[in-house]
C-alpha cells in the first residue's frame, strides 16, 4: 500500500514538474507580452478606432464620434501628400548620407584602431548623451547665416551673397542624417567586425587591389550591417519631426509635422490617426520591398 | 658588383603616399569632429552669460 502510494505521489510530482516546465516559456513571455498588450497592440486598436471617427455636425473641437468613415485614409493622403513624399525623400538622402558617413567611420574603427578601438566606440556614442533636442538646436547656431559653415563656404567666388543653409531641406537632411548616426554606426561596425581578417588577406594573396577587395570582399560580407543600419536610420528619420520644426521652414515639412499639428494644434484627431496609420503601412511595405530585394531576409 | 641606391622619394610623394594609406583615419577624425561639433557648441554657449543674471 505504502508502495503504491509512494508511486502515486512520484507520478504527481513528476507531472507537476512536466507541467511547470511547459508553463515556463509563457511566464517567460508573460512581461513582454503584458507590456506589448499595453503599449503597442491597444494603443493602435484605439488609433485604429479614431482614424475612422468623424466630427459631430455642431460638436465641440476634439469631439469625435465613430462612423467607420474609411475616406479619411483618402482625404489625409491627398491633403498631404507632398509632405508624404518629402519625408521619404529627406529620409532617404539622410540614410545615404549617413551610410556615407557611417561606413568608412566603422571601417576605420573595425580595421585600423588597433588598441582604441572602444574608445572610439564609446565615443560614437559620446555626443549621444547631449539631449537630442539641444543638439538639433546648436545646429541652428552652426548652419546659421554668420555662423562658421555658411561663412566659410561663401568664401569660394562662385557663391552666392544670398546663399544660406539654415532653414532649408539641406539643414534639414544634414539634422537628420547627424541625430541618426549611431544607429548607422554600430550595426555596420557590428557586421564589419565580424569579417575574418584572412578572407582580406586571401584576396591580398590573389592578387586583388584595395578596391577590388573591398567590391568583392569586404562590402558584401558587411550587407547584413548596411542593410540594419539603413534600415535603423530611414525609419525614424521619415517620421521624425524635429528637425524638419528646428532647421527648416513651412515649406520642408515633414509629415510628422503635420501629425503633430493634427494632434496638438488642430486637434483633428481622425486625421492625424489616419496620417499614422498610412505612415506606418508605407514604411512596412518599403521595408518588406528593401529586404526582399537586399536578400537579407535573416533580418526579418 | 656595384650597387645602386634607389633615388629618395621626394616630399610630394612621401606626403601622397601618407594621405592614400591614412585617408580613412583622416576621414574617421572628420566623421568625430561632426558628431561632437554640436556638443561643442552646446559646451562654448554654456560659458555665456545667463539671461536670468542679466534680467533682474
Amino acid at each position: 500500500m505504502a508502495f503504491l502510494h509512494a508511486v502515486s505521489s512520484g507520478h504527481s510530482a513528476t507531472k507537476n514538474v512536466l507541467k511547470g516546465r511547459s508553463l515556463t516559456p509563457y511566464l517567460l513571455l508573460a512581461p513582454g507580452l503584458i507590456w506589448l498588450v499595453t503599449f503597442f497592440i491597444i494603443p493602435i486598436f484605439s488609433l485604429a478606432s479614431t482614424s475612422t471617427m468623424v466630427r459631430p455636425e455642431g460638436a465641440q473641437v476634439g469631439v469625435y464620434e465613430q462612423k467607420l468613415r474609411f475616406a479619411n485614409y483618402i482625404d489625409a493622403f491627398v491633403a498631404n501628400q507632398d509632405q508624404y513624399i518629402r519625408s521619404f525623400f529627406y529620409a532617404a538622402l539622410a540614410t545615404l548620407l549617413a551610410l556615407a558617413i557611417a561606413y568608412p567611420l566603422a571601417y576605420a574603427i573595425a580595421f585600423k584602431s588597433g588598441k582604441y578601438r572602444n574608445i572610439l566606440l564609446v565615443l560614437v556614442i559620446a555626443p549621444f548623451f547631449t539631449s537630442f533636442l539641444l543638439r538639433t538646436i546648436a545646429w541652428t547656431q552652426i548652419l546659421a547665416d554668420s555662423g562658421p559653415v555658411v561663412s566659410a563656404i561663401k568664401v569660394l567666388p562662385f557663391i552666392d551673397e544670398l546663399f544660406r543653409i539654415n532653414n532649408t531641406s539641406t539643414a534639414v537632411v544634414i539634422g537628420l542624417a547627424y541625430n541618426f548616426l549611431p544607429f548607422m554606426t554600430l550595426p555596420l561596425y557590428a557586421s564589419l567586425e565580424r569579417i575574418d581578417p584572412r578572407t582580406l588577406e586571401a584576396a591580398g594573396d590573389l592578387y586583388a587591389n584595395g578596391l577590388t577587395t573591398f567590391r568583392k570582399v569586404t562590402l558584401p560580407l558587411s550587407m547584413p550591417g548596411v542593410v540594419a543600419g539603413t534600415l535603423l536610420t530611414f525609419i525614424p528619420a521619415a517620421g521624425d519631426y524635429v528637425n524638419a520644426a528646428i532647421l527648416g521652414n513651412p515649406s520642408t515639412k515633414m509629415i510628422g509635422n503635420v501629425i503633430e499639428s493634427r494632434f496638438f494644434a488642430v486637434v483633428d484627431y481622425p486625421t492625424a490617426a489616419a496620417l499614422s496609420f498610412t505612415l506606418m503601412a508605407t514604411i512596412l511595405i518599403l521595408v518588406t520591398l528593401y529586404i526582399r530585394k537586399s536578400g537579407t531576409d535573416e533580418l526579418v | 658588383m656595384t650597387t645602386t641606391n634607389a633615388p629618395m622619394p621626394t616630399f610630394s610623394h612621401r606626403a601622397s603616399r601618407w594621405f592614400s594609406r591614412n585617408l580613412i583615419r583622416i576621414y574617421a577624425a572628420l566623421a568625430f569632429i561632426y558628431l561632437f561639433i554640436p556638443v561643442a557648441y552646446t559646451f562654448a554657449f554654456s560659458f555665456n552669460i545667463a539671461l536670468s543674471s542679466i534680467i533682474k
